[in-house]
């Protein structure tokens, strides 16, 4: 958000690997950064390719545990982080008004039952797949305290509920040239 | 009067004139035509004496002054 008021969106995609209970490895890319985001149940590492430069640290050893250690301990968040707890369902309905639905919707070629909710900050849109495997397909949440609303988005594509995983998905080992640096504690 | 303390003032003062970041300010950005080096086995950026060691702050990359 500029200070005239004028609403800027920063776009980046990124590129999730889960297998629980307790690993995960993201890659963002987009025009603010571009990020690797290791945790193989042990440590978590950040990596900036670009820059040459990673940090580890030592983690809880579930995902769950993880991702609030990152973000309450770290400041670190994983992309869509809430949506890859096993318990998202209850974060996102945390302190929920009531609901809608809305109708159908195509996100991406694949048709969507469209819902929205209401919190008492924000409003929640969400879009799942049509029929009997309602995956994720859109989120959109608007914080409406804030000035001028705004919005993070996230949309999912290519979902793959078989994957299989190398020894290397997890693990992260830096390459030739890379600096290790330190985590500046919140 | 201490003169080795005096010398010492004097050194700190030349190598960090006024206007420069205290050791320990966290900057977004390194300022353009820094050098790099090693400082005590670090990777550090050098900028008119001051140096700058990167490390994350969150989700981003910062440097911090040394």
């Amino acid at each position: 958000m500029l200070k005239s008021g004028q609403k800027i969106e920063f776009k980046h995609t990124a590129r999730l690997a889960v297998q629980r209970p307790n690993k995960l490895r993201a890659e963002r890319s987009g025009d603010l950064v571009e990020q690797l985001f290791v945790y193989d149940g042990r440590t978590l590492t950040l990596h900036n390719p670009k820059d040459k430069v990673y940090a580890q640290v030592a983690a809880p050893d579930t995902l769950e545990a993880m991702l609030e250690f990152a973000r309450t301990k770290l400041d670190i968040v994983a992309p869509a982080g809430d949506l890859l707890d096993k318990n998202a369902y209850d974060i996102l309905m945390d302190g929920v008004t009531d609901g809608l639905v809305v109708g159908k919707a195509v996100i991406e070629g694949v048709r969507c039952d469209h819902l929205v909710f209401r919190a008492p900050h924000v409003d929640m849109q969400v879009w799942l797949h049509e029929g009997a495997q309602p995956l994720p397909r859109q989120l959109v949440i608007t914080t409406r305290d804030l000035p001028n609303a705004p919005q993070f988005a996230v949309t999912m594509t290519n979902w793959n509920l078989k994957p299989t995983f190398g020894a290397q998905t997890f693990k992260f080992t830096p390459a030739a040239g890379a600096t290790k640096i330190d985590l500046l504690p919140r | 009067m201490n003169t080795t303390r005096i010398l010492k003032a004097l050194t700190v003062t030349a190598a960090r004139p006024a206007g420069t970041p205290a050791v320990g300010t966290v900057v977004n950005a390194l300022p353009a035509g820094c050098k790099p080096e090693t400082k005590d086995g670090v990777e550090v950026q050098n900028f008119g004496g001051v140096t700058y060691r990167a490390a994350f702050q969150g989700n981003n990359l910062v440097y911090v002054v040394q």
